[in-house]
């Protein structure tokens, strides 16, 4: 693709990530405070199909490509591919911090990019976290969290896995606004970059999405449990741990039905 | 003990058991003397205690699988009725059907999450190499609980934080949930019990039925 079809690319990008945003926007009724109900699933009846059509896919191939990867590459060759991923993903993360209004995390992110990007061999090294600069992750659906947008209901992605609508929304704007998405003028880079991405999450967890998928009771019961629970407590990232956790004998006082 | 345990992991574990008996009992002796916040303060020291003999036990367990998970189950079970709060564990997967269901029903449920539980360490007890643990902080929580942050690492491993909740019953603390960044393994057990529930249109019976085929799938 030429630099103006890159252009026209990322305008058709961010139009529809601000339709999308509209749309998700509207949809999304604001969080109230963030009570988590695991068991309100509206879209059930479409999820369930779209998990077991994941399953398949994750049983056919990219359970097999994560343990030949385990197997084939050493593991500081494994870090070396996550930490270049994670410093593509840098700038993204800067730009959400901003938006969160996280000034320390901006400012430490960026500093993070910044070392190993230039010193780091293009984030191959990641000299930063040796000198105590630890990775932070965020990403846009935080980022709406952060603006007090509800989450919407549980949706599971077709290729993607479990999401909400807030976070479908937030992947959409993230895909079209990534400042080094724009610099990958090759569509077939960026779904290369993404299957890498899955790869190597896969291979990181791979015992664990293991348990999940194979070993439990209800696969999409256990992942999207897992997945709300997760987004909850990130989104409650600096409050005390204690602050969500269930009551483990509110039954004692309910009434007998 | 278990017989199968080494003498250095009995060892570890015989001193980690006395330096928890230890502080349990230096606790017990100061408690009704002491005032209010430094009663917190050894309630919380217990707490960590308790997490270090647990964690130290749990390690040394795994020090000493056979590499058969079926003879490693022998070793799992006796250990989780001794330190898991099983029987609130299992009333709250449960819910308000546990109020409904008979004592054997509740016996054979328990027994067969039990089981559940045994298999999936057993089978899992491997995964750990050689592991490092240490107690980072300890938070109260209510009815007289803790939730204690802990780290696991070893060189295979990059460190995790892994949450115990704990809980007082009668005999004293014992661990209801693990959290790992966030996820509750009690608060996702509880949603695919559920769930399984809703698929047999609320009935106990099959629910246990399909929980003992799953326990056989397992290994």
């Amino acid at each position: 693709m030429n630099r103006r079809g890159a252009r026209n690319g990322t305008f058709r990008g961010g139009a529809t990530a601000a339709a999308m945003l509209f749309l998700g926007c509207a949809i999304l009724a604001p969080s109230n405070g963030r009570a988590l109900d695991l068991d309100s699933d509206p879209l059930e009846i479409y999820n369930r199909p779209v998990h077991s059509f994941n399953l398949v896919l994750d049983r056919t191939l990219l359970r097999n490509t994560a343990s030949t990867y385990l197997r084939v590459v050493s593991e500081p060759n494994r870090n070396i591919v996550r930490d270049f991923l994670r410093n593509l993903r840098e700038p993204m993360a800067v730009m959400n911090f901003l938006l969160q209004r996280d000034l320390e995390n901006a400012g430490v992110t960026s500093l993070r990019f910044a070392l190993n990007t230039f010193i780091g061999l293009a984030g191959l090294i990641d000299v930063a976290g040796e000198a105590g600069l630890e990775h932070r992750s965020t990403d846009f659906g935080l980022t709406l969290a952060s603006l007090d947008i509800g989450q919407g209901p549980f949706i599971t992605l077709p290729l993607l896995g479990p999401s909400t609508v807030r976070d479908a929304v937030g992947g959409v704007a993230s895909v079209a606004v990534d400042p080094v998405n724009m610099l990958q003028f090759d569509l077939g880079t960026r779904l290369v970059q993404r299957y890498v991405e899955l790869v190597e999450f896969r291979s990181r967890n791979y015992s664990l999405v293991n348990d999940l998928l194979y070993h439990s009771t209800d696969s999409y019961i256990a992942v999207r449990s897992s997945y709300l629970q997760r987004r909850t407590r990130q989104e409650s990232s600096g409050e005390s741990p204690v602050e969500n956790l269930p009551d483990l004998f509110d039954f004692e006082e309910e009434e007998d039905f | 003990m278990n017989p199968n345990l080494s003498a250095a992991a009995r060892c570890g574990l015989a001193m980690s058991c006395a330096r928890g008996a230890f502080a349990a009992l230096a606790i017990a002796t100061l408690v009704p003397m002491a005032p209010a916040p430094a009663t917190a303060e050894a309630d919380e020291a217990a707490a960590r205690a308790f997490a270090e003999t647990v964690g130290t036990e749990f390690l040394a367990l795994a020090g000493q699988t056979t590499g058969d998970p079926l003879k490693d189950i022998e070793l799992i079970r006796p250990f989780l009725e001794e330190r898991a709060a099983v029987t609130v564990i299992a009333r709250f997967t449960m819910g308000r059907l546990w109020r409904q269901m008979s004592e054997d029903q509740r016996t054979r449920y328990t027994n067969a999450i039990l089981d559940i539980a045994s298999r999936f360490l057993a089978r899992r007890l491997h995964d750990f190499p050689e592991p490092q643990f240490e107690v980072m902080r300890v938070f109260p929580t209510a009815r007289n609980g803790f939730l204690v942050v802990t780290r696991i690492w070893s060189e295979e491993l990059d460190p995790i934080e892994i949450e115990w909740r704990l809980v007082q019953d009668d005999s004293g603390l014992r661990v209801a949930d693990f959290l790992v960044e966030g996820i509750s393994l009690l608060v996702t057990y509880r949603s695919e019990v559920q769930a399984l529930l809703d698929k047999h249109n609320r009935d106990v019976e099959k629910l246990i039925e399909e929980l003992r085929e799953q326990e056989q799938e397992i290994l």
